[in-house]
């Protein structure tokens, strides 16, 4: 192992891990450059279970080429490091050995996304604490994945649907209610004129 | 020393709780995603919003903003937005201005056997294909005024119903035509009451049962008896002004703006004396020569700072494509709502002459 982070989670279980694995965390990276090198960070607000499934995501995002997770709901076909166009392609030659460098970074990125989309494939109660925990510790690529995640749960459902999944109160007044209902049938189509 | 990660905005309440320990506990888990941080909601919304930024998929924002108050209040910060892009999401989207740089496409379909007139949203390139419905309109005879009835519902056109948007009164000779608003012309911060902005807020999002009608435009036509040609259409139209697209915060005070005026003109067709007709450039937008196609510019647009309309820039466009069908491109500063009023206005002048 290279030089290792101690991270200590809420419930008191220690976990060292690699810093390239830590360092997604770009809270953990500010806290461990500064002087006290042999500490160990404590994240009170991550408990064992959420930390150890962050740490996973981490792991597995710290030994890739880095991606920019940044699309709307599927990756574009083209690589999002390199735009699918050489950069400063002068000759044939240079052209086709850097798409042979961006084929295989696509590559790479699109396993990447795919397991990161399974990541996520979990219940909406992991969802949460991944987000929060995502959002607490500035880990950029899991929060997008977290958001994605409640995002898919949301897609294609109505209210009803939703909150169900989310349990959540429906707690609008009877007026707004009329008015929900006048959007929700203001989406079907009407009969042909 | 040991140092903690700062603290990113939360709750005393969850601040406290997730630094006892961490211990999850049965109360805790209930309603979590109902308290769940704003701006994370908000990430939420603005990723459904990415994914779905065509119809039919917009329904997911729509289904968004009625699950809870709380969720609402998070799509409405979306819908502020989405407004300066002109998108259509809710129908409140009808009267807000459309987009500024290119405009949105639209069809119209008539049924002349119930004199009903639905407008879509096209949604491909095609003329035929359905598009997403927008808006219904109805002629009815009113002794020897004519009306049409706009309303977001087309099975329920009624002056009475939750579902109605606004009307087009027409004089006895069919070239003076007064716009109807179920609303007051844009004034977000008259629609609020004594109530806090939060359900202020879910009010923005649908427009109300109406109070009344409120006259917001004007469109006349005058015509050329002599010589058989194009006619000439004036539109004066309430619009919000340029300052109100900057969404600039979201308290009533700052949608207290005062309407700004805009005024039309039909861009005048040219004599094409090899073809012997008048032209008007429609790029490819109608395909049927008819004297109810007409394109209008501004002298007069209250979206400029200046308040001074190009001339140039076609803000609205409309024709015809098939024997019942029409296309209608609208932008800034008029809304799909009046953009559709006035295009009737088309169907109801008496001197066509096809």
């Amino acid at each position: 192992m290279g030089k290792t982070i101690k991270l200590i989670s809420g419930d008191g279980e220690m976990f060292e891990v690699e810093e390239a694995v830590a360092f997604q965390s770009n809270i953990i990276k500010s806290l461990a450059d500064e002087d006290n090198a042999d500490d160990c960070i404590p994240l009170p607000r991550v408990d064992s279970q959420i930390l150890s499934k962050v740490l996973e995501f981490c792991r597995k995002h710290a030994n890739s080429p880095s991606v920019h997770t940044k699309f709307a709901a599927i990756p574009s076909e083209l690589c999002p490091k390199h735009d699918g166009s050489a950069a400063g392609a002068s000759s044939s030659e240079s052209s086709s050995a850097h798409s042979e460098t961006c084929r295989a970074c696509y590559d790479a990125v699109m396993k990447l996304v795919q397991w990161d989309l399974e990541f996520v494939k979990v219940d909406l109660d992991l969802i949460h604490h991944l987000l929060k925990a995502a959002n607490y510790l500035d880990i950029e690529d899991l929060m997008f994945m977290a958001v994605e995640g409640a995002a898919n749960a949301i897609r294609g459902n109505n209210p009803e649907e939703i909150r169900k999944l989310f349990d959540l109160e429906n707690d609008f007044t009877p007026e707004e209610e009329k008015e929900i209902l006048k959007e929700y049938s203001w989406l079907d189509d009407p009969f042909e004129p | 020393m040991v140092r903690w990660p700062a603290a990113r905005s939360e709750s005393p309440e969850e601040v406290e709780r997730e630094e006892s320990g961490g211990k999850r506990q049965a109360e805790e888990e209930e309603g979590r995603w109902g308290r769940m941080l704003p701006e994370l909601l908000g990430e939420i919304v603005r990723r459904v919003d990415a994914g779905g930024e065509q119809w039919p998929q917009r329904k997911d924002i729509v289904a968004y903003a009625g699950v809870c108050r709380r969720w609402r209040d998070t799509a409405r910060g979306i819908v502020r937005q989405l407004r300066e892009n002109g998108d259509i999401t809710f129908p409140s989207s009808l009267k807000e201005p459309g987009p500024r740089d290119s405009p949105v496409q639209c069809l119209i379909r008539r049924n002349k056997s119930n004199s009903t007139y639905c407008l879509y949203l096209g949604l491909t390139e095609s003329f035929t294909d359905k598009g997403k419905f927008l808006l219904a309109a109805r002629q009815f005879k009113h002794g020897a005024h004519t009306e049409y009835i706009i309303s977001l519902d087309a099975d329920d056109l009624s002056q009475g119903s939750n579902a109605y948007m606004g009307k087009l009164r027409s004089n006895i000779l069919g070239t003076k035509f007064k716009i109807y608003d179920s609303q007051p012309p844009y004034n977000g911060a008259k629609v609020s009451s004594s109530r806090t902005s939060r359900r202020f807020t879910s009010k923005q999002i649908s427009p109300q049962v109406p109070a009344g009608n409120f006259v917001i435009g004007r469109v006349s036509y005058k015509f050329n008896l002599l010589k058989r040609g194009p006619r000439r259409m004036h539109c004066t139209l309430q619009c919000p002004s340029a300052k109100d697209t900057t969404g600039e915060g979201d308290s009533p005070k700052s949608k207290a703006h005062n309407p700004g005026t805009t005024i039309l003109k039909n861009k005048a067709p040219r004599w094409h004396e090899h073809l012997q007709c008048w032209c008007l450039n429609f790029h490819g937008r109608v395909t049927v020569a008819s004297v109810k196609n007409f394109q209008l510019a501004a002298t007069e647009d209250a979206s400029q700072p200046s308040g001074i309309g190009d001339q140039e820039t076609v803000l609205l466009q409309f024709g015809k494509v098939g024997d019942d069908t029409f296309t209608m491109d609208f932008r800034q500063p008029l809304s799909a709502f009046q953009a559709f009023a006035i295009c009737l206005t088309s169907f109801g002048t008496k001197f066509a002459c096809e």
